[in-house]
Formats: C-alpha cells, sequence, structure tokens
C-alpha cells in the first residue's frame, strides 16, 4: 500500500474518525486506526465496537493495500508534520512509513485481518435528512440528557420521527428538551435512542451543509454524509436498548401564566444574575408584575437583582436553576420564548417559534 | 406523669378511684392507651389490645379516649416547666426532657428544681409526676423510671459508673428487640458487658449504632435537649373495625384526605418553615403487610390521593384493615432538596 495525501487532508479525517477511539479498549488491535487504501481514495476507520467512524478521502494511490497502526502515535505525529504532502505506505509485515520531506516515521502496525468488522449493514428504516437541521435537533435538545449512569434509557437523546415529523427528545428527570423539524419525511415510523457517545460525534461532526442519510434497525443505526473538510463520512452506532420513558406525561396540558420574554436579553440577564451564585447554592428567582419581570438572586452575603421589560399580565413568582434556563436559551436562535408556568412548584414550560419545547421544574423559593 | 391519661380520668371521676382503669377503645379492634397501677397488677398493659386486657381482667373499667383534656392538661403542666428553662423536649404529652443548667433556684440544684415541679404539679393538677436526674438525657430518662410512681431518682456524675453497670442493655436507647437479640447472641446482657468491648467491633456489629451503643453503656450521651424537632412527615391513618374490601377503601378515604386536609392547612399555618415534598398513601392488608406509595407533591388534590390509593390496593388482592395518607416535608438542610423534578412521573417510581 502507498498513498499521498496532504498533511491537512490526513489531520482532518483522523480528527474524524478519533471520536471512534476508546480510553483502555479490550483488544489491541482498536488502538489502530484501519487505513484502506482503494482506487482512487483512502478510508480511515476506528471502532470500539459500539461505535464505529469511518472517513474516506480522495488521494493518489499509487498502489492499493490496508492496514492498522496506533491511532494515538499516528494523530500525534501527523500534527506536528509540516503542511506539505505526506506519502503513507506499508509492507506486507504492517510496517508502516510516514514521510514528509526529509521527516520519516516506521511505525509497526498489526495486519488489518485482526481489525473487527463491527458492523453489518443495516437494514431497516432509512431517511435523509438536511445536516444542519439534524444537528440543530441534536443540539437543542441533547443538553438535557441525564449523566446519571444508573438511568441509561436517559442517557441519550431519544430520536423520533413519523411520515412528516422528525424530534429529538432528551430528559434527566428535572427538565424535558424536545425539538421537532416539520420539514421532513419518510415512509415509515419509528424511534430509537442514540448513545451518549455516538451523540457527541454527531454534535462535533455534523456541522456544515449538505445531507445525512440515517439508516435505523433493531439494534443499530448509521449515519453517511460528508464532513466539513469534504471527506465522506459514515459512522455506525448501536442503540441503547431500553425503553425510553413516556415524556408526554410530563409536558404540562396548560399554563396560568405566559410571559412572553426577548431570549438574548434574559439570557445575558440571567448569566449576569447567576454570576454571585455557586453551584450547591440557590436558585435565581423570577419576580413577575405585568410587564415588569425581577431576575434575583441571593446567598447568604450577596445579592443581584435585573429588572427586564416583558410581556406579561398579573403577578407571579417562580425560582429555577439558572444553568437550566441558559442551557436552552443560549442554544435557540429565536428572537423571543415564551416561558409558561401556572405556580411555584409545578412543572413549567419554555417554548420559540422553532418548534422548541423545553420542560422544567422550578426549584423551591 | 404517671399514667397519665388514667390519672386524669381518675382525677375527675372519682367513682374510678381503686379500680383498675384503662384508657382505650373499647372495641374488637381497639388499644389500649394506658393504664393504672391497679390494672397493671392484672398484666394489662398500654398498647395491648383492649379485648385481652379484659380477658387478663375481666373488672377493668376502659374509659374512652379524650385527647382534648389531656392535651389541655398537658400543656398546663409544661407551662409550669417554662417556670424552670426554656429548653424543654417535649417526648409526648406527659413526658419531657428540660435543661435546667441555666437555672438560678435552689442555687441550681436539679434535684431540688425537680422535686419542686413535682410539687407545684401536685398541688395545680393534682397529678403525680416522677423525675429523673442526670447529667445527660439517656441517664435522665432511665432514672426517671426508678422511683415511679411519685418519686425521684438522681443519678449524679460519679455515680454513673455504678448506675450503668448492672444496666440491661435493653434499657439503651435505640435498643429494641431485635437488637437486644443479637446483643444476647453475643453474650452481651448488661451495660458492663459491653462495655467489655472494643468500639470497633461494636461497630463491625451494629454499624454506626456500634459506635453510640459504646457511649451509652457507659452513660456517655452528648445529645442536646432540643426545643424544638422537626417533623418530617405530616399524616392520618385509620384502622377499620371491619376489614375493607377495596370497593369500600375509596369511599372511607375520603372522609381521612378531607381530615388530612383540614389539620395539614391548620399545621401549615401555624408552621410556615415546612414545605410539603411529597404526598403518600398507605394501605394495610389484613395479612398485616402494609405498602406504600408515595408521589412528588404538585399541589396535590383529592384525585391524586385517590390516584395514589388506586396503586396501593392493586398491590394486593386482599382486604383492608388500615388506610393511611399524609406528606413529607423537605429537609431545610438539604440543598439538593430545593430542586424538584418529574422522575416519579417519568419513571413512575414508588417506595414499598
Amino acid at each position: 500500500m502507498k498513498f499521498s495525501i496532504d498533511q491537512t487532508k490526513l489531520d482532518q479525517a483522523l480528527k474524524c474518525v478519533q471520536f471512534g477511539l476508546l480510553t483502555r479498549p479490550s483488544l489491541p488491535v482498536l488502538n489502530n486506526v484501519l487505513i484502506e487504501a482503494k482506487d482512487d481514495h483512502v478510508t480511515f476507520t476506528l471502532t470500539d465496537l459500539e461505535i464505529s467512524i469511518s472517513c474516506k478521502t480522495q488521494v493518489s494511490v499509487e498502489s492499493e493495500g490496508i492496514t492498522t497502526v496506533t491511532a494515538r502515535k499516528l494523530i500525534s505525529i501527523v500534527r506536528r508534520l509540516p503542511d506539505a504532502p505526506i506519502t503513507l505506505s506499508c509492507n506486507e509485515e504492517d510496517f508502516v512509513n510516514i514521510r514528509s520531506g526529509e521527516i520519516n516515521f516506521s511505525i509497526q502496525g498489526i495486519s488489518s485481518s485482526e481489525f473487527p468488522q463491527a458492523f453489518s449493514q443495516i437494514d431497516g428504516s432509512k431517511f435523509t435528512t438536511s445536516k444542519e437541521s439534524f444537528h440543530e435537533l441534536v443540539i437543542k435538545s441533547s443538553f438535557a440528557t441525564s449523566s446519571d449512569p444508573s438511568r441509561v434509557a436517559i442517557s441519550g437523546p431519544l430520536l423520533k420521527f413519523n411520515k412528516t415529523e422528525l424530534s429529538s427528545i432528551a430528559t434527566d428527570g428535572k427538565r424535558l428538551a424536545i425539538v421537532t423539524d416539520n420539514n421532513f419525511s419518510c415512509d415509515h415510523e419509528g424511534q430509537c435512542i442514540i448513545p451518549p457517545k455516538t451523540n457527541n460525534a454527531l454534535l462535533k461532526l455534523m456541522a456544515g451543509n449538505g445531507d445525512v442519510e440515517i439508516q435505523i434497525d433493531e439494534k443499530n443505526m448509521s449515519f453517511e454524509f460528508v464532513n466539513e473538510f469534504d471527506q465522506q463520512t459514515t459512522i455506525y452506532s448501536q442503540l441503547i436498548q431500553a425503553k425510553y420513558p413516556n415524556y408526554a406525561a410530563i409536558i404540562p396540558d396548560g399554563s396560568e401564566h405566559h410571559a412572553s420574554i426577548n431570549r438574548e436579553d434574559f439570557l445575558t440577564a440571567l448569566k449576569r444574575i447567576a454570576l454571585i451564585l455557586s453551584e450547591s447554592e440557590h436558585g435565581i428567582k423570577l419576580s413577575f408584575e405585568n410587564s415588569a419581570l425581577a431576575i434575583t438572586a441571593q446567598t447568604q452575603d450577596d445579592e443581584s437583582k435585573e429588572d427586564l421589560e416583558v410581556e406579561f399580565d398579573g403577578t407571579a413568582e417562580i425560582a429555577f436553576n439558572p444553568i437550566y434556563l441558559i442551557d436552552p436559551l443560549k442554544r435557540l436562535s429565536s428572537e423571543k420564548v415564551t416561558l409558561n408556568f401556572s405556580h411555584s412548584h409545578a412543572a413549567a414550560s419554555i417554548s420559540d417559534a422553532d418548534n422548541f419545547l423545553y420542560v422544567l421544574m422550578p426549584m423551591r423559593m | 406523669m404517671d399514667c397519665f391519661y388514667a390519672a386524669i380520668e381518675m382525677r375527675d371521676k372519682p367513682e374510678l378511684r381503686n379500680k383498675a382503669v384503662a384508657v382505650g377503645g373499647r372495641s374488637r379492634r381497639s388499644v389500649l392507651c394506658t393504664a393504672n397501677y391497679e390494672a397493671r397488677k392484672y398484666g394489662v398493659r398500654s398498647a395491648m389490645p383492649s379485648s385481652m386486657a379484659l380477658q387478663k381482667c375481666p373488672h377493668l373499667v376502659i374509659v374512652p379516649v379524650n385527647f382534648e383534656i389531656y392535651r389541655e392538661e398537658s400543656r398546663l403542666i409544661f407551662e409550669i416547666f417554662r417556670d424552670y428553662t426554656d429548653l424543654i423536649q417535649n417526648i409526648s404529652l406527659d413526658e419531657a426532657f428540660l435543661d435546667v443548667s441555666d437555672c438560678k433556684k435552689y442555687k441550681g440544684s436539679a434535684t431540688l428544681i425537680a422535686q419542686e415541679i413535682r410539687h407545684r404539679i401536685y398541688e395545680q393538677r393534682n397529678i403525680t409526676a416522677s423525675a429523673g436526674i442526670a447529667p445527660n438525657k439517656f441517664l435522665a430518662k432511665i432514672a426517671s423510671d426508678w422511683e415511679k410512681p411519685n418519686g425521684q431518682f438522681v443519678v449524679t456524675p460519679d455515680a454513673i459508673d455504678d448506675f450503668v453497670k448492672d444496666l440491661k442493655v435493653e434499657k439503651i436507647w435505640g435498643v429494641g428487640k431485635k437488637t437486644a437479640e443479637r446483643l444476647h447472641g453475643l453474650g452481651l446482657y448488661t451495660c458492663e458487658d459491653v462495655q467489655k468491648v472494643e468500639k470497633a467491633d461494636l461497630a463491625k456489629s451494629f454499624g454506626k449504632f456500634g459506635g453510640e451503643l459504646y457511649n451509652l453503656a457507659r452513660g456517655i450521651d452528648y445529645r442536646p435537649v432540643e426545643n424544638k424537632r422537626r417533623r418530617k412527615s405530616y399524616s392520618q391513618e385509620r384502622t377499620f373495625e371491619n376489614d375493607l374490601t377495596q370497593a369500600q377503601c375509596h369511599e372511607e378515604f375520603k372522609v381521612l384526605i378531607r381530615r388530612l386536609f383540614t389539620s395539614l392547612e391548620n399545621f401549615l399555618l401555624k408552621n410556615g418553615d415546612y414545605k410539603v415534598k411529597t404526598a403518600f398513601v398507605k394501605v394495610k392488608f389484613n395479612d398485616f403487610q402494609s405498602t406504600t406509595v408515595e408521589r412528588a407533591w404538585q399541589g396535590a388534590d383529592d384525585i391524586f390521593f385517590h390516584d395514589l390509593l388506586q396503586q396501593g390496593l392493586e398491590r394486593s388482592e386482599l382486604r383492608v384493615r388500615l388506610l393511611g395518607a399524609g406528606v413529607k416535608f423537605y429537609d431545610e438542610s438539604d440543598a439538593s432538596d430545593m430542586q424538584l423534578d418529574f422522575l416519579d412521573l417519568l419513571f413512575g417510581e414508588d417506595t414499598n
């Protein structure tokens, strides 16, 4: 195997696949990236058996071949090579040579025959959507997933689709985020829970324009798209095999109070007011009196207060963990959000014009 | 107070004097609240089913419970206590710890103070009381039983060792039947026996309580007299004369809920710093197995409570002996309690 590739291109491809790298893999070969040169392209693949990420990029292939080499070593070498063409080759003993001008590395690889074929072709639902809207779906919901290791079912977002809608749902038991894409079409309906690691990879790799083809069967799912560096990317992932809880029960039927608030102003004020709070301390209080919203925070020693103009009728008070408000507000793009609530100890919700619904529990005042 | 409820009844109803008297219900399921010394001679004890008490003492006079009067009597007696100290920890209507360390009367002599308090209770309320005087709560509690009725017993600091030496382990606070059995299993019958065991070994056998055992067996108790014990929950329950069918439960439950709401509202009005965290319903079936269903409080109404009841009832097909409903309060000291969640709605979590 022998091919030439630009340092930048190689660096980008390796960065893309490294999400498949596990800290302490069970098999030595899982430390390695699979490199396959064929026709006019080379494919890099990393897997931890739960997720597999491949990145295919065009190169000039001098001779076809396949091998594996320690991913961390290769990544750090490539990162420190000059921005110039690199020639990568290997002999039949999987001895990999990396050459850039006068610089030369030779690394012992492992035969590709030891590299596991972690995933087979997925046979199930298939749909295509824009990368951008999918990325938005994930980014606006998955922050609400649970980090509690005992609650696997809610450790990742639930992806749910029918003929006209694609939704991503996430909850940690204190808040629930639902984002829906209505510009969607699919022949089937279904749902799956995306593991947190896959979710993180999607958040990182889905940026940019273009489409993503998603396939889901009972156990696995795959994403095929062109990454921001124009490299064909394929992610295979296992699904979380658990029953997602009945999140619909959380959504309040209706609310007594509705406040329409400028999102940017609200976000800035919350970040400011929360400055005096440490994590262990109490929340911020929102006091509404007609068009005036007073945001206050108080600790044993300090106090902060900021007034905002909002659209609201009547008077009401409610307290929240500021992080639970900041988290969604900073990910939204709409000008205004509506905060809906009934009383200080019942679930409240935030909605915007863009099919976003966020349910959150208040803090006791 | 000595046989408090019975004493009040005998004081107010002269015809009861010199008779075996107990206070409690007369129905088949009732248990006695208390019995006077005459009744105790026949083996009648508080918490004994009335039917059993009557078997032991057929001429026993069982007087119905009149809590209104007992409560008022208790209030008047506690007023006497307050002339001596503000540090009063009430255990029940007729029992309390008084920390008289700062009381100046009788040059601070707790023995003389106790004598005066008992004397005043007798003079003003015509009821006898017993007292235990000691450097800590554990010893004072035991000492108060020493000269009962109408007496008092002092454990001075230098007498502690002798006092605890022969105490049976059952007398140690927190040692119930089970723990006593385990102590006996280890060959430990008295405090002196327990004193011979290393602290680490006690901890190994009894966990955290091992450390307490180690101290208490030596007459050491650091717990202060606390004015007000914070309530963790507030509830109402009722044992039924006849076991209820599941269909009857909802009817009876309505009454219980109404009573709970009224009394809880009063309680919350008087105690503004209490915040309700969860609501629960308890069902005891006629095999004496009980189950509790608990949910986060979101301004619960009676429908909410009936839902909880239904879930509890679905756990058995048996008839129901007891129903209870109540709420649990937030622990102000727990900051994580401040954030509300909907995990129970999401996962339908409950406690058994």
